[in-house]
């Protein structure tokens, strides 16, 4: 084969961007047959949280929703529930499981290792997954051959040259090793997307519903239903509540500080993954941040 | 976001809703309907999308059911609902005899049978409530004009929020006079053309102060009044045109 070693690798980089680019469009064709209408997904606020950014955000969402309710009240960014019969107020586990928590003064981010909020967000990721909007066992399983396919033809291919290139006493094959081996860390992200296609889409969906209900959140005040400052919360992140009519939100919850090449936690971790899929697409959302 | 923006979003939900309230109803949901702006696809993004929620009967455990899809159709498109039996509906037209005949001419039946088919609203309860609402917009608008033209940016909600009342009686009003505008809107602009050049200057404020939330400086006040008379103006002409029948 009269190609050359610089003109092998412009090649291979086509061809590894073509491997993740069908690789993503066979997981989105298979993962988008189930169809859920746009309202069907918001019954539970909490649930849109964890679809969108793990456990983690689902019990902050809960916990600033309680605040927002009156059931939980804050000070010195330790929380407690005042109300003996706050439980039969609420009807969510997840927020029984938090007033169970907060019976005694508690700092906030400690409700994060709470066990009977974990088990009431374990409720929700199997619902998620049974709605095929997160990536079951059984997707998981669907999605191994064509990852070996995938990595079988690109892997294969660079073996290939790999092992001609020193049979012609050539060593110069350190940038083909890299590449492949990009390559394939690309592929395995793909397989191993949190999301489905159908959840992303139905995140994208969610986010174009309520987009008003956002706006009309900084500008109604004497109004306002808390439902609808949960579901913002949910689908945009507790950034996307305004400050003044949550002043307690940074004290609670304080903002992630920004590392170095990383998302921090879940509510950074939805606007952080597009840009760090890859050349092929994401095919909407990321491999999750946490939960 | 722009009117074909939020169309686009309204038409989902809806559909969604109407299969909700299947669900949640059964055999005791009669119709959903869908009225006002939303069915004639004038919505604008601040608008709301009005809903009828026509039932056999009252269940909590119905209701129940109802509550999250519609809360959730609420926070998307700002859905409101009103639930009636059907046995209330006559007597509801009877009472609210402009709310209904304007319903009447602008609904969209998403489920169920068309439950305004049958429905009389009559001639003289929609006279009379035509002329109540018109005498009482033009009392609160003088009252208003005294008490807050002071500061002119003062008056501009108060202006806004007239375009309901006014436009409702005028659609009535051209009703009943047997020529009906394609919608409220259309026949406030009508009735305030035919009453005078300063009404249709103020009319056409009326929809600069409802849509922009705002007027140039020093018009507020004359807009305010002149709205104030064309009400008196309209009560008058719906109680005329009883007499002249």
């Amino acid at each position: 084969m009269n190609v050359t070693g610089p003109q092998f690798l412009v090649l291979y980089v086509a061809f590894a961007f073509a491997a993740n680019v069908w690789l993503r469009w066979h997981y989105r064709t298979r993962e988008r047959e189930a169809r859920a209408g746009p309202l069907s997904l918001t019954n539970d606020p909490y649930q849109i949280a964890l679809l969108r950014a793990g456990r983690d955000e689902a019990i902050r969402v809960a916990v600033i929703t309680l605040l927002d309710r009156g059931l939980l009240v804050e000070e010195d960014g330790r929380l407690h529930a005042p109300r003996a019969d706050g439980a039969e107020l609420v009807r969510h586990p997840l927020d029984r499981a938090l007033l169970e928590f907060f019976k005694v003064p508690t700092p906030a981010e400690l409700a994060l290792k709470s066990p009977g909020a974990l088990a009431a967000c374990n409720a929700y990721e199997k619902d998620l997954e049974k709605k095929q909007l997160l990536a079951s066992p059984t997707i998981r399983a669907s999605r191994f051959t064509p990852l070996v396919v995938a990595l079988g033809f690109t892997l294969g291919v660079a073996t290939w040259r790999i092992v001609f290139a020193l049979s012609k006493g050539r060593s110069n094959i350190g940038f083909l090793i890299v590449l492949a081996i990009i390559c394939a860390v690309a592929l395995v992200i793909a397989y191993r997307k949190r999301l489905t296609a159908l959840g992303a889409d139905t995140l994208r969906g969610l986010e174009r519903l309520y987009a008003g209900a956002r706006q009309r959140l900084t500008q109604s005040v004497s109004d306002r239903d808390s439902f609808d400052a949960s579901l913002v919360a949910a689908v945009f992140g507790l950034a996307a509540l305004p400050a003044m009519q949550f002043p307690y939100l940074a004290r609670v919850f304080p903002p992630p500080k920004a590392a170095p090449g990383g998302s921090n936690g879940g509510a950074s971790c939805g606007s952080s993954c597009g840009s760090s899929c890859g050349g092929g697409g994401c095919g909407g959302g990321c491999g999750g941040c946490g939960g | 976001m722009s009117s074909e923006e939020h169309s686009a979003i309204v038409e989902p939900v809806l559909t969604e809703i109407a299969e909700a309230a299947r669900r949640a109803f059964g055999p005791g949901l009669v119709s959903v309907v869908l009225f006002g702006s939303a069915a004639e696809n004038r919505l604008r993004a601040s608008s709301d999308v009005n809903l009828m929620i026509l039932l056999e009967r009252v269940e909590q455990a119905a209701l129940d059911a109802f509550r999250e899809p519609l809360r959730a159709a609420h926070a998307a498109i700002r859905a409101e609902a009103m639930f009636l039996t059907r046995t209330e509906l006559q007597a509801a037209a009877q009472l609210f005899p402009v709310k209904y005949s304007d319903m009447r001419a602008r609904h969209r039946v998403l489920a169920g049978t068309d439950p305004f088919e049958r429905l009389e609203v009559p001639e003289a309860d929609l006279r009379r409530q035509t002329r109540e609402i018109l005498m009482n917009t033009a009392l609160r608008l003088r009252e208003r004009y005294v008490r807050l033209s002071i500061r002119d940016e003062q008056l501009i909600p108060v202006i806004s929020d007239a375009a309901g009342p006014l436009r409702s009686a005028a659609a009535a009003l051209a009703r009943l006079e047997g020529v009906p505008a394609s919608s409220p809107r259309e026949a406030l602009a009508n009735l305030a053309a035919e009453s005078g050049a300063e009404y249709a200057a103020a009319v056409a404020n009326l929809s600069r102060a409802r849509e922009a939330s705002t007027l140039s400086a020093g018009n507020a006040g004359a807009t305010l009044l002149a709205l104030s008379r064309l009400a008196a103006i309209l009560c008058e002409r719906a109680g005329r045109s009883a007499t002249r029948k």
